[in-house]
């Protein structure tokens, strides 16, 4: 198998080079340090597996794999220390991606995978189409799980309420209420804490004690005065204030017709 | 709506806080324009009674009517609110300077009462020629009907002032209370952060000096404890953003830990985690576990050199959950009760929990020390969660 190693990092791509200079079937046929250089010098070589960075200097890593003819170029491996680029290496087709730091075990695993696929590659093998779904299918429950939960009650009964559900955060005195459909929770934090914890939603202000997840929004309408009615999608309705109505309109402005003008 | 003055702006600016409004300029005006209204309504009622029955006795005017009173307090509205905008910018304090400025305020207003009332007359007979016949018997003359309806008019003025400053005030302690509370719980939500930022440097360096000292004598097992410190790393960096993980992650976490202590301690140490693969998603506070298990570690370890064995599992009921660890002591080993670590944990609890979970250890059977934390049972909310309920109960 004729590979090339992309890394910034000279220690990174000799590290790499050790590790398939152990491997009998394996040849590096060339090393790049950015992705420009690695992209031009592909026809020369027309490796069968590419070992990629994702960040480096102009192009990133990803770019390069994008850049890649599908099908029929080299496979890609993506070598990274953030484990949040593994559903965007499988959007690019990536054969695996390794985590550093790793050790033999991981590498050969790694390659394991990789053979698979080379063996594969013109026979499109169904169990390989699985496997890719199944991981797939695995990666983006961790995401989903990997979504912060808000400790909530009601009726006396704690439960984890996904961000993702909550509609409507409300600031009652001592204590946050959660909007989620017809439910209400109530939670022992304050608006500021709710909007950290809520960073993955869309959220916004509407007047001092209410913030709205505007993935929730089914309809916004406007007052006579100016004000801003939203309208969720479990039914509730709540109306911005006059401090909090121009960032309303920078957010969501654009959006609506008509209603009188500022 | 009416255009505001822009003297309206003081009210709140003024009081207490500066920058601060708690009374927004509508309100103010609002407020005393009713509160006007008000004083306007049972002036002309008192003095209509008075003049039906002075009537009965006599058949001399000595009131006027009820319309020149509603010119007259209508003139001084605009007057009433420039002065209590004046006197909201004014404030009370230093009270040397400010209390005779507030009074020559209510004064110079009350006096303007009878004043109002002579061009409430001119205007009315101007305009409809209206009343009649003359009328002017002023018993004592002009001055006392002066004195008179300024005395009426400072009382009415006083009484609005201390109204605006009450609800003034009352709006400012409950602005001022809902942010403290909000303080309060921004200051916990900083404290749970600090205190699950807490796998101990201590440990860190030793992991490293472990690699270190196997680099060359054994460098598989040296790469796999990178590898491996690697995943700790990153699994305490997720850990760190959030304040909740799911049960199966949370032992997950505390195996890799476990696994790179028995890398240091291969001869001695031997680690059981119960395995959750199958566990159904029950959620725990992120990284409650580890400190007690460091804490199992480092007591299990003191004090002799035998070997030790710790034992990680859990227990789930419908309504409980329990977690356990448990580790070996030494003989006659004397184990470190409290330590940092368990009162770490305890802070956690009762900072998201209140008195709902609790942490106990001690000593256990044959020789060992088991530390149990005493949890609720943390599932996701699903919008059928009743009828799931209901099934799991039957």
């Amino acid at each position: 198998m004729r590979v090339i190693i992309v890394d910034d990092e000279a220690a990174a791509r000799k590290t790499l080079r050790d590790r398939c200079a152990m491997e009998k079937d394996i040849e590096v046929v060339g090393e790049y340090a950015d992705a420009e250089s690695a992209l031009a010098a592909l026809p020369q070589h027309s490796p069968d597996l590419i070992f990629l960075d994702v960040k480096m200097g102009r192009l990133s890593g990803m770019q390069l794999a994008q850049a890649l003819e599908p099908g029929n170029g080299p496979l890609v491996v993506f070598v990274t220390a953030f484990d949040r680029y593994a559903l965007q290496a499988f959007e690019v087709n990536a054969a695996d991606f390794l985590l550093k730091p790793f050790d033999r075990e991981r590498f050969r695993t790694t390659l394991r995978r990789v053979r698979e696929r080379c063996a594969a590659r013109n026979t499109a093998s169904y169990q390989i189409a699985a496997a890719t779904l199944a991981e797939l299918q695995r990666l983006s429950q961790a995401r989903l799980e990997a979504r912060p939960r808000l400790l909530a009650e009601t009726g006396g009964a704690l439960h984890m309420v996904d961000v993702a559900q909550v509609e409507l955060v409300t600031a009652d005195r001592n204590y946050i209420a959660l909007t989620v459909g017809r439910e209400s929770f109530h939670a022992r934090s304050t608006l500021i804490q709710a909007e950290e914890s809520m960073r993955s939603q869309p959220m916004l202000q509407i007047n001092r004690s209410c913030i709205v997840n505007l993935n929730h929004v089914r309809q916004v309408s406007r007052t006579p005065r100016g004000d801003y009615v939203f309208v969720l999608t479990g039914g509730t309705t709540v109306t911005s204030s006059e401090r909090f109505r121009h960032k309303v309109r920078e957010r969501i402005g654009q959006f609506i017709v008509g209603g009188p003008k500022d | 709506m009416v255009a505001i003055p822009s003297a309206f702006r003081s009210w709140a600016t003024s009081a207490v806080e500066s920058e601060e409004r708690f009374l927004t300029r509508r309100s103010v005006l609002l407020l005393a324009s009713l509160y006007w209204s008000y004083v306007t309504l049972t002036d002309i009622v008192y003095h209509e009674a008075m003049r039906i029955e002075i009537a009965e006795v006599s058949h001399v005017t000595v009131f006027y009517p009820w319309e020149h009173r509603v010119l007259q307090y209508a003139l001084m509205l605009p007057l009433l609110l420039a002065c209590y905008s004046r006197a909201g910018r004014l404030g009370w304090r230093p009270a040397r300077r400010r209390v005779p400025q507030q009074i020559a305020l209510a004064l110079g207003f009350s006096l303007l009462m009878y004043w109002a009332m002579l061009v409430a007359d001119r205007i009315l007979r101007a305009a409809f020629g209206w009343p009649a016949q003359p009328f002017g018997v002023y018993t004592r003359g002009d001055w006392a009907v002066w004195v008179s309806s300024a005395v009426t008019g400072l009382l009415a003025y006083g009484f609005g002032l201390a109204l605006l400053t009450v609800v003034s005030t009352w709006r400012r302690y409950h602005v001022l209370t809902l942010r403290s509370s909000e303080l309060r719980r921004d200051w916990a939500g900083a404290r749970l952060a600090a205190l699950r930022a807490q796998l101990s440097p201590h440990t860190l360096f030793n992991v490293l000096h472990t690699i270190q000292a196997r680099i060359s004598g054994e460098p598989e097992l040296a790469e796999s404890l990178i590898a491996s410190l690697g995943d700790l790393l990153r699994g305490l960096l997720e850990a760190g953003e959030r304040d909740y993980a799911l049960l199966k992650d949370e032992l997950a976490f505390v195996e890799l830990y476990l696994g790179l202590q028995t890398g240091r301690f291969a001869d001695r140490l031997t680690v059981h985690v119960q395995k959750a693969a199958d566990l159904p998603a029950v959620w725990v506070p992120s990284l409650i576990l580890q400190p007690l298990v460091e804490n199992a570690v480092v007591h299990g370890l003191a004090d002799h050199s035998g070997p030790v064995r710790i034992d990680v599992g859990w227990d789930l009921s419908p309504y409980r959950l329990q977690l356990r660890v448990v580790n070996s002591v030494g003989p006659g080993g004397t184990p470190g009760a409290g330590g940092f670590g368990l009162r770490n944990v305890r802070e956690r609890l009762a900072v998201q929990f209140g008195g709902r979970a609790v942490l106990s250890s001690g000593p256990g059977e044959a020789s060992t020390w088991v530390a149990t934390l005493h949890l609720p049972v943390l599932r996701e909310w699903q919008r059928e969660a009743p009828e799931a309920d209901a099934v799991e109960s039957a």
